[in-house]
């Protein structure tokens, strides 16, 4: 759909009167696993939001979450994670995981949990954000305004932190990559090692800002 | 040389320290005694003088003379942190000096190198002034001189070896009885240099110790030893409410101004405030006290007051609030040195405030880090708060290997209707979700703290619905749950 000449006319003035410092080219977390950052040329982009979405239901989300905790802890970066449902079973990282610079927020909802990343996002201390909407209802996630995407997307560009939204559908409107995740998991992948489910992950990559789009299938 | 530095009516400017809104208004400070009839107007503003109210009246003879006075009593604790001021004021140009009264202190400047006085003189009162204390200095060559110019500043001044500046002075500059002074008056001598003509030996005749006092005094020929004292280290700020404070908001406003004196003091002193103690006092007789640890050791006002901002947002009291006080525990400022690879936080400070934000969202035991609690008890896990003395450990560079997909849990539990064919889970149908059950693992048993009142004794699933869904079950009291879904 094309933009109305109104709207062309206000964006060229709101462009005159508030002209954007162009920014640095900016640089990415790594996943922790390189299947996922070769699929996001690097890992998950600083200063954008990088939406996470599990097509069906047990799609291995924790795959991602797991390898990204993980390396966090052992690179001594600080992660911090917006759990929208209190959802989050810590016990399934081991015993062993360092949780020394993991900060969990225990939400009742989505909307307290995105005013949670909100604050997160303008503190500017914690380098990675993680707001995990998997289990909150399609009622809930409806509810977020687009503009409260937007306003996040703002907040990440300035603090140059990365902010992974996990969803069970497509719900961030201002994410610049988009991480859908196709995997059908039987019983069996309970009882495997992850470094073994790793390669079997289905899943594609959609870059919404620089249109990029990869297919990676399993095997 | 010596410096002195006066406070004029001491106890009324110390309370004025924080209201300085009172300033341009009528007010007079009274001494609360046992008996109604004792009490007595102690000081009085220079409108409420005008007014016509004057040091040792009652209060309603003030009232007569002035209507809109405002009496005000004395605050003991106000008064006990203006001397502390005073004198850490005061060591700032000298190590050696005297608490020597009521809002006087004493310094003794012996041993400064290239003096310029009146600097000196002006930085002390301007430093005062930073504090709502208007101060005078004198500076001269014997303690008790010193004592006398500063009385005559305004706001300083400096008699060095020359005294004749005094000569020309009233000699009831000096401290005679009004009975000596009388006596002088019909002398005919006027002013201090006509006082100091006369002789000493006759004078002592005439008017005996107290003439002779004073003539040393006026000749500089009298000297002393100081009676050394040592400025406590102690940063405080209180304040006790005439009516007492219901909301925040006014509260917020006395403590900005406690923490911006603070910061002044703190930054005189060079240190940085590691912990703030925050105390209140209500009016049915209760207290509240709390302290506050700074992560990042500071004295920036604003970020000290941030921090308690945060903090006291959800604060509610059963009654008004009367007294406050703030007391900063004070070090010297910590250099960190940190790891080649350490992520550390940029602002520690902030992060803390944010939490105190988060935790006001979300309310206590919600935002930490996740522990495990004793036991085998499913799901016994809790939340650890992130306290700002913790030091971060070296990360571990390895963690153990992951298995399986992460179970995200239900908290509480779903409760499900379940259909069992041959003991086993055929279809499940939650609030949520329903679905048929396609493949199942299970059950294990497992159970737990018979001794408590709350045992657990449960049977667990692990199925596969038709939607693709990997969710576990359990069943426990004849009841069935969902505990969650693998994803």
């Amino acid at each position: 759909m094309r933009a109305s000449p109104k709207i062309i006319e206000l964006q060229k003035l709101l462009a005159e009167k508030y002209p954007q410092v162009p920014k640095a080219a900016a640089s990415a977390v790594s996943t922790g696993a390189e299947r996922w950052d070769a699929a996001l040329r690097g890992g998950l982009r600083k200063g954008a939001v990088t939406e996470v979405i599990a097509a069906q239901p047990s799609a291995g989300t924790a795959l991602l979450l797991g390898a990204l905790f993980a390396e966090s802890a052992a690179a001594g970066r600080w992660v911090a994670l917006i759990d929208a449902r209190d959802a989050f079973d810590a016990e399934w990282l081991g015993e062993e995981h360092d949780f020394s610079r993991f900060l969990w927020v225990r939400c009742p909802d989505a909307a307290v949990a995105v005013k949670a990343a909100d604050l997160l996002l303008r503190d500017g201390n914690i380098s990675v954000v993680v707001l995990d909407l998997r289990l909150n209802s399609r009622a809930q996630l409806r509810k977020i305004q687009p503009q409260v995407w937007y306003r996040l997307q703002r907040l990440v560009e300035e603090s140059a932190a990365v902010l992974l939204v996990a969803t069970p559908f497509r719900v961030v409107s201002s994410a610049k990559v988009q991480l859908i995740l196709h995997g059908r998991w039987t019983l069996d992948a309970l009882e495997t090692p992850q470094s073994a489910l790793l390669p079997a992950a289905e899943f594609s990559v959609e870059g919404l800002a620089t249109a990029e789009h990869y297919e990676l299938k399993a095997g | 040389m010596f410096a002195v530095i006066f406070i004029p009516d001491f106890a009324l400017q110390t309370l004025l320290r924080h209201e300085p809104e009172l300033r341009a208004r009528p007010l007079a400070l009274i001494e609360d005694g046992p008996l109604v009839s004792k009490v007595r107007v102690l000081q009085v503003s220079a409108a409420a003088q005008t007014a016509g109210v004057l040091p040792g009246m009652t209060p309603p003879q003030a009232q007569a003379r002035c209507a809109e006075v405002i009496f005000r009593k004395r605050s003991p604790a106000q008064e006990r942190i203006a001397s502390e001021i005073l004198q850490q004021t005061a060591q700032s140009v000298s190590p050696e000096i005297e608490a020597t009264g009521e809002g006087i202190v004493t310094a003794d400047l012996r041993a400064v190198r290239q003096p310029d006085w009146p600097a000196l003189a002006a930085g002390l009162v301007a430093r005062l002034a930073e504090f709502h204390l208007r101060a005078q200095v004198g500076v001269a060559e014997s303690p008790d001189l010193a004592l006398l110019v500063a009385q005559l500043a305004a706001p300083w001044r400096v008699i060095e070896r020359d005294l004749t500046p005094l000569h020309a002075l009233p000699a009831k500059v000096l401290p005679f009885s009004a009975q000596a002074l009388a006596i002088l008056q019909r002398w005919g001598v006027r002013t201090v240099g006509e006082f100091l003509s006369l002789p000493k030996d006759q004078l002592a005749t005439r008017l005996g110790t107290e003439a002779v006092r004073c003539w040393e005094l006026a000749a500089n020929r009298r000297t002393r030893l100081l009676r050394l004292v040592r400025a406590e280290e102690v940063f405080e700020e209180a304040m006790e409410f005439e009516h007492g404070i219901e909301t925040l908001e006014p509260l917020l406003f006395v403590l900005r101004r406690f923490l911006d004196q603070l910061a002044l003091r703190l930054d005189a002193a060079h240190r940085v405030a590691h912990a703030l103690h925050f105390r209140l006092g209500f009016a049915d007789g209760g207290g509240h006290a709390r302290t506050f640890a700074i992560p990042s050791p500071t004295r920036d006002a604003a970020t000290l007051f941030r921090l308690l901002h945060t903090s006291l947002e959800n604060f509610t009291a059963a009654a008004p609030i009367i007294a406050l006080g703030l007391r900063v525990e004070a070090g010297r400022a910590v250099a960190d040195q940190f790891e080649l690879f350490d992520h550390a936080l940029r602002d520690p400070n902030r992060f803390f405030e944010t939490l105190g934000k988060l935790t006001a969202l979300l309310g206590e035991g919600r935002v930490g880090r996740p522990v495990r609690a004793p036991g085998f008890r499913p799901d016994a896990l809790a939340v650890q708060p992130i306290s700002p003395q913790e030091k971060s450990a070296a990360p571990m560079l390895a963690t153990a290997p992951r298995i399986g997909l992460a179970l995200c849990r239900y908290r509480p539990p779903l409760a499900a209707t379940v259909e069992v064919r041959s003991r086993q889970p055929v279809h499940v149908r939650t609030a949520e979700f329903t679905g048929a059950v396609t493949d199942v693992r299970g059950f294990w048993h497992s159970s737990g703290e018979w001794w408590r009142e709350d045992p657990w004794d449960r049977l667990e699933w692990d199925v596969q619905l038709d939607s693709g869904a990997l969710c576990r079950l359990f069943r426990e009291r004849g009841e069935w749950f969902v505990e969650g879904v693998y994803d």
